[in-house]
């Protein structure tokens, strides 16, 4: 039981700061990113055509103290804004990988999980 | 058996036969606003107003498994020539034929671009030019997501071996670029042919935030429909030493690029001419890299089509920062003005206005006046002095918000719409683009927003009675723009939000942020509500004979998400309208409209499924029809086997995209 809450404690102390994609994983949501969702968001990610910036500030703002997994969800559920639905969870977490590689942080050993449990409790914060 | 004879009857007429600017003929549908000058008029009068109550669903056709992911928002017209539908079908616009009577499918075609289809810059389509000798020789143009110029044979839908390069044409080439990198350039509305020219416009990526000040010009071109050669370029963003290239200070014509046309194109075909309404240089709202007027940008151009030599223009923004560049093809309508009879064509424009020439001369047929217009602080912008505003036909619908548009539902409500306004500048129109948070403001609000009143469906003109009709909406936003992270861009400064600077001060408890599954633009009056009074989605007739408003309807009643609001409990908003921009067809009997799609940059509830037949002369809605989802097309209407049909693209979130036919059983 002690064992089971510091795992617990762990796993819910992670932030974006902790390398927590691959930078192979953000170059295959990079690929993806281009095809399917650049056109509305831009190929630098500074959005247009009505769509948010998905770097810098505003996007920061607007994810800090929320997880990796909330937007992995929001993104499967609600884009492509013509047709939701249809990007598969895997291409969605390769994309996020790569909204975190363009918003400078840090590339890890491994791929992002698609445990959702895991993912959620992945945070957005500032620089530690 | 009937029907074939009728094809070759048909076959055999030649194209000069079709009028430019009298509506579709002989119960076809050739062009993609049904005649060459876009009048989305048809002669045809079964369906009229004693028996269009009997209308039913004649025939459906699934677009689901064309493209790799199924098409919701289909911005498809057809085409109809002799008994036989053409279109672009599914998110790899594929071109299929199929007959009009039944829906069933005849041929079709699919053309895999690989990456340079997937990274098209436009994934949007709405549908074919057609062209035919007149003889045996009939064809079908298609632009593909990845810029290629693709003839068909209209029977068989197979590639003309003899046009281009195996049937198909490269568009990239010949741009002024050395390097044109997939999803660049593009197009959404098709080719049109005049005189055995294809002329064809662009669409660019969007110029919200654009990672460069660099990017490609979306010349103008003319292709021989018999065998593919580029015959000549129109440059919208002239060379040293052709017309316009002063407008393009400290040598910004060499490095500015858009400026193309995304809208459909119009044509006469006895005059020769083509109508190329413009789009704007890029960057959309600050344009401090490309000082100077930018002709030809945001201008309607009436070229030669043989020749592409420039007949005339006009500018309708001078150095566009507001993103209000040309959206629909120009209508050509012969009007009769003091008793003189004009060959006339109506710009319909996002700011509101329709700017009236006469077609031939270039002349506008009401005085055009240049006022001052407001000035930008934004560091290193120039703002033209002055904007040309038309006398006459006076704005279809809002221009710039005061104090006394605010809705006003309750005392409360108007309390807390009177603190969000304080937020933003306001002004008069031609309000410029403001930093966000200078001077205190979140930055300019501007009505109509980027997209603008009116938008690519445009309108309808009668050429009987001389009647346009307009669709639009009325729904304020926030021009704000930021610094641009030199790492990232080199613009200076982009768009807030992607243009979308709107905040609402109390989301929560409010509208839903959410459309069903999809997102859309936010309100940003109080609790989530419109900030501005209805109608949000209007039709306003005018008669282009005097220049006079006659009537404005309402696109329909308010959508639920409204009606349903605990703020608003007893309010009457069946005459509010829905927020979309209603596609319109005129027939010699009757108007025809629809909520619209709500797909595109639409208001909270937005789109619906109900079709209008409407009274031309009083507005009066005489029956309202459910189809199965959104009409996202503008309809068409043909004749066939004694049966007149109105055939129109539909589809929501979640409801893959269909064709409907409707007729009188």
């Amino acid at each position: 039981m002690r064992w089971m809450l510091l795992l617990f404690a762990a796993a819910a102390s992670r932030s974006v700061w902790d390398g927590v994609y691959s930078k192979e994983q953000a170059g295959r949501g990079q690929t993806a990113y281009n095809s399917k969702c650049a056109r509305c968001h831009g190929e630098a990610l500074l959005g247009g055509e009505d769509s948010p910036p998905l770097v810098d500030k505003d996007f920061l703002e607007k994810w800090n103290g929320k997880s990796v997994g909330n937007l992995v969800e929001l993104t499967r559920k609600t884009m492509p804004a013509d047709g939701p639905g249809k990007l598969s969870r895997k291409e969605c977490i390769d994309i996020v990988a790569y909204l975190l590689s363009a918003n400078g942080f840090p590339a890890g050993s491994g791929d992002m999980t698609a445990d959702a449990s895991v993912l959620d409790e992945i945070v957005f914060q500032p620089k530690p | 058996m009937k029907r074939l004879l009728t094809t070759s009857i048909l076959l055999g007429l030649s194209t000069v036969l079709m009028d430019a600017q009298n509506g579709a003929a002989k119960g076809e549908w050739r062009f993609y606003g049904g005649d060459a000058g876009s009048t989305k008029y048809s002669p045809l009068d079964q369906i009229n107003a004693s028996n269009v109550k009997k209308l039913e669903i004649a025939w459906r056709w699934k677009a689901e498994n064309f493209g790799p992911r199924p098409d919701y928002n289909w911005e498809v017209t057809p085409l109809m020539v002799g008994g036989v539908l053409y279109f672009t079908a599914g998110s790899r616009r594929d071109a299929v034929a199929v007959d009009a009577a039944t829906g069933e499918t005849l041929w079709m075609y699919r053309l895999d671009e690989g990456e340079r289809g997937d990274r098209a810059v436009r994934t949007q389509n709405r549908g074919l030019a057609y062209w035919t000798d007149g003889k045996s020789d009939s064809r079908i143009l298609l632009i593909s997501p990845g810029f290629q110029l693709i003839a068909l044979d209209a029977r068989t839908g197979r590639p003309i071996p003899s046009f281009g390069k195996n049937g198909v044409v490269e568009l990239t080439e010949g741009l002024d670029r050395d390097v044109v990198k997939p999803g660049q350039i593009g197009s959404s509305s098709p080719a049109i042919v005049i005189r055995d020219v294809v002329v064809l416009g662009a669409a660019l990526q969007a110029g919200s935030a654009p990672i460069s000040k660099t990017n490609v010009p979306g010349y103008i071109r003319g292709f021989d429909v018999r065998t593919g050669k580029r015959i000549w370029t129109f440059r919208t963003i002239p060379h040293p030493g052709e017309m316009g290239n002063e407008t393009w200070e400290k040598n910004s014509w060499e490095y500015t690029g858009n400026t193309g046309a995304w809208a459909p194109l119009s044509g006469d075909e006895e005059l020769g001419y083509v109508y190329i309404p413009v789009e704007m240089p890029t960057g959309d709202f600050y344009g401090g890299a490309r000082w100077g007027d930018n002709l030809f940008a945001d201008s309607l151009v009436c070229l030669d089509a043989k020749t592409g030599k420039r007949i005339w223009h006009f500018q309708t923004v001078h150095h566009d920062l507001w993103d209000w560049d040309l959206p629909t093809a120009p209508i050509l309508a012969d009007i009769t003005v003091d008793g003189k009879r004009i060959k006339a064509v109506a710009q319909i424009t996002k700011q509101c206005f329709i700017f009236v020439f006469d077609r031939v001369t270039g002349r506008p047929v009401w005085p055009i006046e240049e006022r001052p217009v407001p000035q930008s602080k934004v560091p290193g912008e120039r703002t033209s002095p002055t904007q040309p505003f038309p006398t006459r036909p006076a704005p279809f619908d809002r221009q710039g918000v005061t104090i006394d548009d605010l809705i006003d539902f309750t005392p409360q409500l108007r309390a807390e719409a009177v603190k969000i306004l304080a937020q933003y500048q306001i002004g008069p129109m031609y309000l410029p683009p403001a930093v966000r948070d200078a001077d205190g403001k979140l930055g300019a609000l501007n009505l109509p927003h980027h997209t603008g009143g009116a938008n690519w469906p445009g309108g309808a003109f009668d050429p009987e009675t001389g009647m346009l009709y307009v669709s639009s909406i009325t729904n304020p936003d926030n021009l704000a723009l930021v610094v641009a992270d030199p790492k990232r861009s080199d613009m200076g400064y982009i768009a807030a939000q992607g243009g979308r600077g709107g905040q609402s001060p109390a989301p929560q408890g409010g509208m839903p942020r959410f459309n069903g599954e999809g997102q859309t633009r936010p309100n940003i009056g109080p609790q989530g509500l419109p900030l501005v009074k209805p109608p949000w989605g209007r039709i306003t007739a005018i008669d282009l004979n005097s220049g006079e408003h006659v009537w404005v309807i309402p696109n329909g009643d308010a959508p639920d998400a409204v009606k349903n609001h605990p703020a608003l409990k007893g309010v009457d908003l069946s005459k509010a309208g829905k927020p979309e921009r209603s596609p319109l067809l005129v027939t010699k009997t009757l108007l025809f409209g629809a909520d619209g799609s709500g797909l595109f940059n639409a208001g909270p509830g937005a789109g619906g499924k109900i079709f209008r037949a409407i009274d031309k002369k009083t507005g009066a809605i005489i029956h309202e029809l459910a189809l199965p989802a959104s009409t996202t097309g503008v309809p068409m209407t043909f004749m066939i086997d004694d049966k007149q049909y109105i055939v129109v693209a539909t589809g929501a979130r979640g409801t893959p995209a269909e064709l409907v036919a409707l007729a009188i059983p």
